[in-house]
């Protein structure tokens, strides 16, 4: 008898099983055939292994650069990129995250049923991410006790994505000029910043959307292609560096091998964006068969409540603040670095441009200051959506870096600002 | 009789959030529309990867239109990623045309 409690014990302490048996229950509720079943739930279990395996990948690729910047600027540099931080840290924090991901979207489901703020979160990724953190934070240097983890964690987690969601709803019936949806991501902080910026500062009549936009920067928007070639120029600057202070040998040493440094910074950047394609693929998987059953079951619960949605979905109102949006994001994030190297850990951590995140967040960020201030709020809004998530993601770092997901952290702003919190509380709470 | 099943491909930047979005707006606007859900099959991808999908039909927003229209596959265009019904609009006839050209 005690053989099978282990046996379930240890089953269910795997975060795997535990998102596949969330995917089938979603599954049988919605009354698919047992073929879809089997297929949705085995599936989603396999998006979790291909998630690890993922990770395995990307580290590998990017160990050197840690050394690297060590010997080259004496500094440690971390890059925000939060699939690469969950596909880490679902290892080290198992269930508890997969008991957090399905409770706190439950409980934010009750929270809308009773309360004014009808919105219903269905951005899976940013659900996963969010429970990742705070379990990440909690767990590691407060709560000690699971089920006490679970419980705090699922209720910061849930009354977060609601709070996120009604802060953009203003600024959303700017952007949409309707009535229906509002933002469901974390990077709601810079978005209403933004927001905000453009009308004090711009001109809405003067819209991003009269003006040429050059075309060849088009392959820019493909992530995985961006995150490869910009990934290089900073290996490169790295290694560039640290051949100057210590040698090509002990560059080589850092590479573990007796290459060029050219070719290992290319090989390294390359490696680190076909990892990065094969977590998405592991999320993809993880996302496809539960987000469509909490949906179907927030419908019933909250009927006629506002979906809260993922960032691109505003990208079609203002094609050309996107883009504005994402080289101005990347100009206020680069200066912050410097500031960082400058400052030399006084102001957190130094955090390398991550292309997923100026992308997203700047484009979106500029695609509010748009609908309120014109082109100067587009402008606005990308530069201080990177200067804002760069500051804040260095610090959020510190307490993220107890523990030992080296050289990753978190990237969103709204991620920066939770996890800036909680390592804050959770310092007043350590001896 | 042997039914082909039609494949769909809902594309965005990540395959993460909006296309998924996309892929539910897309099953619940055939289905409404009176297909069976035996008749096709709606997989998420991102940008990068698409190609790679060989789909019947692309579904996507205005951004990824450019890049996906150099294949032989028809590309549906919609701006507001959330609505059924211009979901339902922009697929549905070209759904159709394919199915007739299929039986």
């Amino acid at each position: 008898m005690d053989s099978v409690i282990k046996f379930a014990v240890d089953l269910l302490s795997k975060a795997s099983i535990l998102i596949g048996i969330v995917a089938m229950i979603g599954l049988i509720a919605q009354g698919k055939p047992f073929g879809a079943i089997v297929a949705g739930t085995v599936k989603t279990i396999l998006g979790f292994l291909i998630l690890g395996a993922g990770a395995g990948v990307v580290v590998s690729a990017i160990v050197p650069l840690g050394g690297l910047t060590e010997l080259g600027f004496g500094l440690q540099g971390a890059l925000p990129v939060n699939e690469v931080f969950v596909a880490i840290a679902q290892e080290k924090l198992g269930s508890v995250i997969g008991y957090v991901f399905a409770i706190s979207f439950f409980l934010s489901v009750l929270l809308a049923r009773f309360t004014p703020l009808k919105y219903i979160f269905l951005s899976g990724h940013h659900i996963l991410f969010m429970s990742v953190l705070t379990v990440g934070i909690l767990g590691i240097s407060v709560i000690t006790d699971p089920t006490t983890l679970v419980i705090v964690a699922s209720i910061i987690t849930g009354i977060s994505f609601l709070t996120s969601a009604w802060v953009s709803d203003p600024y959303m019936k700017a952007v949409t000029g309707g009535d229906d949806i509002v933002m469901g991501h974390f990077g709601c902080g810079s978005y209403v910043l933004g927001g905000y910026l453009g009308l004090l500062f711009g001109d809405k009549k003067k819209s991003t959307e009269e003006v040429n936009v050059p075309e060849w920067l088009g392959f820019m928007k493909e992530p995985l292609v961006a995150m490869a070639v910009v990934m290089w120029l900073f290996f490169l600057l790295a290694s560039f560096a640290a051949v100057m202070v210590g040698g090509t040998t002990r560059v080589g040493e850092i590479y573990a091998n007796n290459q060029s440094w050219v070719l290992n910074s290319l090989m390294s950047a390359l490696t680190f964006a076909a990892g990065i394609g094969v977590i998405l693929l592991g999320v993809r998987m993880i996302l496809a068969d539960i987000v469509p059953a909490f949906r179907g079951f927030a419908e019933k619960i909250v009927p006629g409540a506002k979906a809260a949605l993922d960032c691109p979905v505003v990208f079609p109102y203002a094609p050309n603040a996107v883009l504005i949006g994402y080289l101005t994001s990347i100009v206020g994030g680069v200066l912050v670095m410097f500031l960082q190297i400058a400052m030399n850990g006084a102001i957190g951590a130094v955090i390398i441009p991550s292309m997923i995140i100026h992308f997203f967040l700047g484009a979106t960020s500029a695609v509010f200051g748009n609908a309120t201030g014109g082109m100067k709020g587009a402008v606005l809004g990308g530069f201080f959506n990177g200067v804002v998530f760069t500051l804040l993601a260095g610090t959020a770092y510190v307490g993220l870096g107890q523990l030992g997901f080296s050289n990753s952290t978190f990237g969103d702003t709204g991620f920066g600002m939770m996890g800036s919190a909680l390592s804050f509380v959770a310092a007043l709470f350590t001896p | 009789m042997y039914i082909k099943v039609i494949k769909i491909a809902a594309v965005c930047g990540m395959g993460l959030g909006s296309g998924l979005l996309v892929r539910m707006g897309v099953e619940r606007a055939l289905k409404k529309a009176g297909y069976e859900e035996k008749y096709f099959s709606v997989e998420t991808t991102d940008i990068s990867t698409a190609k790679a999908v060989w789909p019947d039909i692309f579904v996507t927003s205005s951004e990824f239109a450019k890049q996906l229209q150099d294949q032989k596959v028809p590309v549906v265009v919609v701006k507001n990623l959330f609505d059924e019904k211009e979901i339902g609009t922009a697929l549905v006839p070209v759904f159709q045309k394919i199915l007739d050209e299929r039986s």
